[in-house]
């Protein structure tokens, strides 16, 4: 073994090679602990091993600590220090070359030598030139790669996805990445693979964790092989090179190609509705126009929603719809009715609903009458969980219907274009009671609706919403 | 190698797409190749008419969900090996043929959902699958897809999971500006992640060769200079339409009027192995191997 948990973390073709790998992740990440198993497992594996320090922080004396508990008669490994080469009066320039040197001399004087760690470079840009370092790196690099067998880790912090790091990277083997997570009880760290020149690598964080003696044990956690990973478009399971691994969206790479055409061609809204866990619904969203007028008492209030509640159970569109093909959201002064099938739904629920309430109020006072305003849409709704690990939805369909509900008087039933097109397109009877009332109202965000308004004798209301006479 | 996934795609019925798929996928698997073809025309299917074998199970099948994928790709190597040396008893296919059909009844083609229902998006799930299955399963050099012709929701689809178009289309008006429209609307949504494009004249007027000719012809007059006569016309709509689609000419196939005019659908490129129409294919395949 080359590297610390290299058999869960290489799984290509042929051997790990031995190579000069850019060590990156965040403070905290494990880069150190990573760096001193690396320098361990050397020793123990009877290699000879060089350390070279850019840190003031580290003396040699707290370097010998960390291999104070070997169990091997092997050599410790030899230190050198960024700060002992530095000689005072020197330029920075000159105490990097003389690093340089010093290496050189030490790779000379111990030929053996075949694990080497750099830590960190991070150390060594917050003092030298960008230029300079990478020079630094590239005349490392040629020396080690010169010698054939030697494997060598370059510390770094930051993200690989970070400039410097991008461009260090490529002047070696290939990156090593570590990150840690701090999921509330505990922190977890990881690592992986992020690439290596020449070789196919199939990126996958594996999980460690640091014991107390400093060793790192790696978690044969089957939950994380990205062998399980299951992508988000197809929903095949991924087998080889990820897109959007750093995501939660993984796809096959072809796929995310896929994802994005598709999205081109149809809209945005296919690309909700192809992702598993997102539904499409026909959407029913109503609510009581004056609820809220302070002349009325708070028990007419509650009164009035538990009538309207009532009525809309009592309509067959909604009743003998089955619990499992509709979702039913309470919004206070109203609710909102997802139907997962048939789009028709919404609407005869509205005309029963209406037809309903000319019998309830031509009977009630003027108090207790019920007015309402209704906005239908179909769309895509992701399906999630609530505080009180309810069902609940959210996405496009539901959205649109509550803006086009928002734009109706009292007994308007609006419909977005997708829902009314949709209906005319199905049955001659709907073209003779839906209209188009605007062909482009904008709502928040910009977002253009064209607006259609269902009304006949018995339900519905034929006026234009004031708020879009208002604004014509 | 790996797997070149090519859609045969064309603004019209009628320009040769299918003719074209089939034997194109008959000559590589005979060069060696393993090869998928499947039937996406999924509101006329005709792949049946060239491979004359009953599958198990139909693409529809799977794309319902009520079959795997093993059960609907039908292996046709032996078959068409054995249909090829009633012509030329040297016939080796080298690679692998496999065919996913597509049901012509009727009451299936209504199954097959265009539109925006969970039936539809699950289906299109699955044929999405069904590439990452047959890479996976099948070890393929191409995967060649045969489309309905137009904007329509299942050639859509194939044209999104391929990485390369073939656009057929003939010489016509109706078929020029046509492409230009389908380049336009919706080949420019393709092509910005990825998908490469290729114009594919097929029918190509002006050519017609006397069928004496056309039997005795060897290989070494079979190059595509041979047999096309220079025209200025046919030269001024290649250029004209390849630079305002931005797309280059894969292939220019003349005319064949045995071929256009032929009462029964063969396998031209094994029944008429020394045809002109199939040496222009082999030129196809060529094309395939050094362009993509």
């Amino acid at each position: 073994m080359f590297i610390p948990g290299q058999k869960q973390l290489f799984s290509g073709p042929g051997e790990f090679p031995k190579c000069i790998m850019l060590l990156a992740g965040t403070s905290g990440s494990g880069k150190t602990a990573y760096s001193m198993q690396f320098l361990r497992e050397g020793i123990s594996a009877g290699d000879h091993c060089l350390y070279i320090n850019c840190s003031q922080a580290l003396t040699q004396e707290r370097f010998n600590s960390y291999f104070a508990k070997s169990k091997t008669a092997a050599k410790a490994p030899a230190f050198i220090s960024l700060f002992a080469v530095q000689k005072p009066g020197a330029s920075q320039s000159r105490s990097l070359s003389g690093l340089l040197e010093c290496i050189t001399s030490s790779l000379q004087t111990d030929e053996s030598t075949r694990r080497v760690v750099l830590d960190s470079l991070t150390d060594l840009i917050a003092r030298f030139s960008n230029e300079e370092v990478q020079k630094f790196v590239a005349q490392l690099y040629d020396l080690l790669k010169a010698k054939n067998n030697v494997v060598a880790l370059f510390t770094i912090t930051g993200s690989s996805s970070a400039q410097t790091t991008d461009t260090l990277g490529s002047l070696i083997d290939g990156i090593i990445q570590l990150r840690m997570e701090d999921s509330g009880d505990e922190t977890q760290r990881s690592v992986r693979l992020f690439s290596l020149k020449m070789a196919h690598t199939v990126p996958k964080w594996i999980r460690f964790r640091i014991k107390e003696d400093g060793d790192l044990e790696f978690v044969h956690d089957n939950n994380l092989s990205r062998t399980d990973l299951v992508c988000k478009l197809c929903n095949g399971p991924i087998i080889g090179p990820i897109a959007n691994a750093e995501s939660e969206s993984p796809f096959h790479p072809h796929c995310l190609d896929t994802y994005h055409k598709l999205g081109d061609i149809y809209g945005s809204h296919i690309l909700y509705a192809l992702q598993p866990g997102v539904v499409n619904a026909n959407f029913f969203f109503i609510d009581i126009v004056g609820l809220s007028d302070p002349l009325l008492s708070v028990e007419k209030q509650i009164k009035k929603i538990e009538d309207l509640n009532a009525i809309i159970g009592s309509c067959d569109a909604f009743n003998k719809v089955p619990k499992d093909k509709k979702i039913v959201l309470p919004t206070g002064d109203g609710m909102a009715v997802g139907f997962l099938i048939n789009p028709e739904l919404p609407l005869q629920l509205s005309i029963q609903l209406h037809r309903k309430l000319n019998a309830f109020n031509a009977k009630a006072t003027s108090d207790k009458a019920i007015g309402v305003r209704i906005g239908l849409s179909s769309g895509p709704v992701f399906v999630v969980s609530d505080v009180n690990n309810n069902q609940n939805v959210w996405g496009p369909g539901i959205i649109l219907a509550r803006r086009i509900m928002d734009l109706g008087d009292n007994r308007h039933i609006l419909l977005a274009d997708n829902i009314a097109e949709a209906l005319m397109n199905l049955k001659d009877e709907y073209r003779e009671v839906i209209r188009p009332i605007t062909t482009g109202y904008k709502v928040k965000h910009g977002q253009l609706l064209k607006l259609y308004s269902a009304y006949s004798q018995d339900f519905g209301n034929p006026a234009i919403p004031s708020r879009i006479s208002e604004l014509s | 190698m790996t797997t070149k996934c090519i859609a045969f795609h064309s603004y019209k019925g009628g320009t040769g797409k299918t003719t074209i798929a089939s034997n194109c996928a008959a000559l590589l698997a005979k060069r060696g190749f393993r090869v998928a073809l499947l039937d996406l025309d999924v509101y006329a299917p005709s792949l049946l008419v060239y491979f004359q074998k009953e599958p198990k199970k139909w693409l529809n099948d799977y794309l319902l969900d009520e079959a795997e994928v093993d059960e609907v790709m039908t292996p046709v190597t032996d078959s068409i090996q054995d249909y090829g040396k009633q012509f030329d008893n040297t016939l080796e296919i080298q690679g692998k043929l496999w065919i996913g059909f597509c049901n012509v009844k009727k009451e299936e083609v209504y199954k097959i959902e265009a539109g925006a229902s969970d039936s539809s998006k699950s289906q299109l799930r699955r044929f999405i699958l069904l590439r990452e299955y047959l890479i996976r399963d099948y070890d393929l050099d191409y995967i060649i897809i045969d489309t309905s012709p137009g904007i329509r929701y299942w050639s859509i689809n194939a044209l999104a999971v391929a990485d390369t178009l073939f656009l057929t289309l003939k010489m016509g008006d109706i078929d020029v500006e046509g492409t230009k429209r389908l380049a336009s609307e919706i080949y420019g949504s393709l092509t910005k992640y990825g998908t490469r494009s290729f114009l594919l004249f097929n029918r190509v007027a002006g050519y017609c060769l006397p069928s004496h000719t056309v039997q005795t012809l060897d290989k070494e007059n079979a190059s595509r200079n041979a047999l096309l006569m220079d025209s200025y016309e046919t030269d001024n709509v290649e250029n004209m339409l390849s630079k305002e689609t931005k797309m280059d000419v894969i292939s220019a196939i003349p005319c064949y009027c045995d071929i256009q005019f032929s009462r029964k659908e063969f396998l031209t490129a094994l029944r008429y192995p020394t045809h002109p129409f199939t040496k222009q294919l082999e030129l196809l395949v060529n094309a395939m191997a050094t362009k993509l």
